[in-house]
């Protein structure tokens, strides 16, 4: 079975992260990248899969800029067989919409006919949750989003989601997209000597248009804005006093 | 007549009401981060003003009632806790950061501020405190100072020492000594404060400091090496100075005993790498700072890639992003913490020849077999080996305790080590200065110790082997 497995490139989720002056995105200057950690999550799995002979070749892929060539390598170096990067200089977490990651990755789904699209289940900095969903929709595929448990068993897939009331099962016969949560999996660290034979694995360059596709977000992000500061704590003389705040400055009453 | 009522009013005269703390709640205060050493002070005292310091220490002194200097209390030689009912004078109240000079790089703060305040105070201007030690999310500077702390960072920071550029120090008769200085360079004969650096709360109280700050590493890269012997980490110990020189800024060894705790006990159940076999295996943790990840990811290939020729290295993994570098790092400093799971750990610190490290541990570990659980690692690449044995049987402490000492720090004498390479003498060590240094010099010392604090009230029994409290 061929496995396609999206990765984006996004702040290290341990980075506090500024909004620029100009409140239209976050400051990425000289700011920490790494591997969304749900999309290492979605690979980890991909990488299992292949170690247990269910998976017989991943395809890695990502979108954006030059520098989002390092993400595919680490994809490579953790167990991916190839590399796709699809070239969009542009924001990956302002312009680049799920939308288009989905149309992307159609394409390429119509190229590669792999069984399965594993997907982290959002990015952290655009926080959307919607491309696994999309791709689905467009492909006519089942989807099972949140996934926090992965049984292949031939060609019928056994996911089990975390889901407000606790967890969900869902069967469903391949070809199919799965978008991937926290507990399913805990990522591997790579390895030097991957790392390195990570260079002479294959990766494969792709632009938009050769896809018959362009940068088209067709939502426009007009603000972005810090959560408001936290204002400090009061300390009250009496219960009246207190009443009398609730009502008059927090009008909670 | 209680006389503890007595001074119990002259503090509560001179601090506020919660700067005074006696029944229950100084039990924290009596017991040190290791649970090793219980003092049974009733009286903990906690001023925020150097004045009340002084006026504190004055008091003590002309009564001869005797105190301890307690900072974060994350000390591991007993040296921050009471060994009887000495009075506690805890510097927690001293947090505040009072200037930093962005032209000149220098930080004054308080002795009570923490370590990781400090750097997450420095963060905005790209600075950090050239010390870097597990417990600084709870050390204080001024304790710090007081102990001249090591840490991973020594081997390209070099002695915290060298990056104290001035600091304030109350006596034990209550007289402040203001060495504050913000120049880097003052060499106007006799440096004072240079006593009061490491000397462990024996001189005096330090209350506030001048520090030299470096900029933040541009990029950093980690990574942990395994591989199957001793000579193999000498080895990459070697190439790891002279390939990657000045930015290499940290190389710890672990062997296969420490990473087996680790790997049973952490809490976070970790494995590095995909197939762990650590009998027999030795671990290299190394740091590298460079422009960006890319070109230091570069040199760390061609560096494996060197070693790889030469077969000294079985596997290599490293941290792709922040969380797994903060995983790896606490690997290494959360070894003293799994070992305590394992047993009451017996704790040494020493220098020593580097290549003999492994013999140490080996001999040691023969030595307690049927008594204790021993692992080695550390500061390699300062010649700093932590070797601790966890105690099996709880009723055999003693035992092992003779088995463990003199030995070890004999072994460590005749090799011209140091028994204390950088925790400090404390109350662990006090009564081996004798031992380590010639005559003349610990007369000196003595001499020294009795011209700051004539009526020994400050940390008795500690650093100092005074022959009153033998």
């Amino acid at each position: 079975m061929k496995v396609l497995v999206a990765v984006k490139r996004a702040v290290d989720y341990a980075i506090k992260v500024r909004v620029k002056a100009d409140k239209t995105g976050v400051e990425l200057n000289n700011v920490k990248m790494s591997m969304n950690p749900f999309c290492e999550i979605a690979l980890e799995e991909a990488v299992r899969l292949k170690e247990a002979s269910k998976a017989k070749e991943i395809i890695a892929l990502t979108i954006g800029p030059k520098a989002a060539s390092e993400t595919l390598r680490t994809a490579l170096a953790i167990g991916a067989d190839r590399a796709v990067h699809v070239l969009a200089e542009a924001r990956t977490d302002l312009v680049v919409q799920p939308l288009l990651v989905a149309k992307i990755l159609r394409k390429i789904v119509e190229k590669e006919q792999p069984s399965l699209v594993l997907l982290g289940k959002q990015s952290i900095d655009d926080d959307y949750n919607q491309t696994g969903q999309i791709l689905a929709g467009l492909l006519g595929w089942p989807q099972a989003t949140f996934a926090s448990k992965v049984v292949i068993n031939g060609n019928s897939a056994e996911v089990t989601r975390e889901i407000d009331g606790g967890l969900q099962t869902l069967a469903f016969q391949l070809p199919g997209v799965i978008t991937c949560d926290l507990r399913l999996n805990e990522p591997r660290f790579a390895t030097l000597p991957n790392i390195m034979k990570a260079k002479k694995k294959p990766l494969e360059e792709v632009t938009l248009e050769s896809l018959g596709l362009k940068l088209d977000g067709r939502l426009d992000v007009t603000k972005v804005e810090p959560p408001s500061s936290r204002t400090g704590g009061a300390k009250v003389a009496s219960v009246d006093e207190l009443i009398d705040k609730l009502r008059n400055e927090a009008k909670v009453l | 007549v209680s006389t503890q009522s007595t001074w119990g009013k002259f503090f509560r005269s001179c601090l506020r009401e919660n700067e005074v703390i006696t029944g229950q709640d100084v039990d924290a205060y009596n017991v040190d981060w290791m649970n090793k050493y219980y003092g049974k002070t009733s009286l903990v005292v906690k001023p925020s003003k150097v004045e009340q310091i002084s006026k504190i220490l004055q008091y003590c002194n002309e009564r001869k009632l005797a105190v301890v200097p307690q900072g974060g209390n994350t000390g591991l030689v007993g040296g921050s806790v009471p060994v009887h009912d000495e009075i506690v004078l805890s510097l927690s109240n001293f947090n505040k950061i009072l200037d930093y000079d962005e032209s000149t790089g220098v930080v004054t703060c308080e002795a009570g501020v923490i370590l990781e305040m400090m750097n997450v105070f420095l963060q905005k201007y790209n600075r950090e405190v050239p010390l870097d030690l597990g417990a600084k999310g709870s050390c204080f500077i001024g304790g710090n100072i007081a102990t001249n702390a090591g840490g991973i960072h020594y081997v390209k920071n070099g002695p915290f020492r060298a990056n104290i550029l001035g600091c304030e120090a109350v006596l034990a008769d209550g007289s402040v000594l203001n060495m504050l200085s913000q120049q880097r360079k003052d060499n106007t004969g006799i440096d004072l404060k240079q006593l009061l650096i490491g000397s462990e709360g024996s001189l005096g109280v330090i209350t506030k400091a001048n520090l030299y700050t470096i900029p933040c590493d541009k990029a950093k890269k980690l990574f942990l090496v395994r591989c199957q012997n001793f000579t193999q980490v000498l080895t990459i110990l070697k190439e790891s100075k002279s390939f990657f020189g000045r930015t290499l800024s940290a190389i710890e060894y672990i062997d296969g005993f420490a990473y087996k705790v680790l790997l049973e006990h952490s809490i976070s159940q970790m494995k590095p790498f995909q197939q762990e076999f650590p009998e027999g295996s030795f671990y290299a943790l190394i740091e590298v700072t460079g422009e960006d990840e890319e070109s230091i990811l570069r040199r760390i290939e061609q560096f494996y890639e060197r070693l790889d020729q030469e077969k000294v290295i079985s596997d290599c993994v490293f941290a792709e992003n922040i969380n797994q570098f903060n995983e790896l790092w606490k690997l290494r400093e959360e070894i003293g913490a799994n070992c305590a799971k394992v047993g009451l750990v017996f704790k040494y610190d020493l220098s020593l020849p580097v290549e003999k490290t492994d013999s140490l541990v080996k001999d040691v570990r023969e030595r307690c077999k049927d008594l204790g659980f021993t692992v080695g690692y550390g500061h390699i690449g300062d010649g700093n080996v932590h070797i601790n044995v966890s105690l099996l049987d709880k009723t055999k402490k003693k035992e092992l305790e003779q088995r463990l000492e003199p030995y070890i720090f004999d072994w460590i004498v005749q090799n011209n080590g140091s028994v204390s390479a950088e925790h400090g003498l404390g109350l662990m060590k006090a009564s081996l200065l004798p031992k380590i240094k010639p005559a003349p010099v610990v007369d000196k010392i003595i001499q020294l110790k009795r011209l700051f604090d004539p009526n020994l009230i400050l940390n008795p029994y500690k650093v100092v082997c005074v022959p009153e409290w033998s």
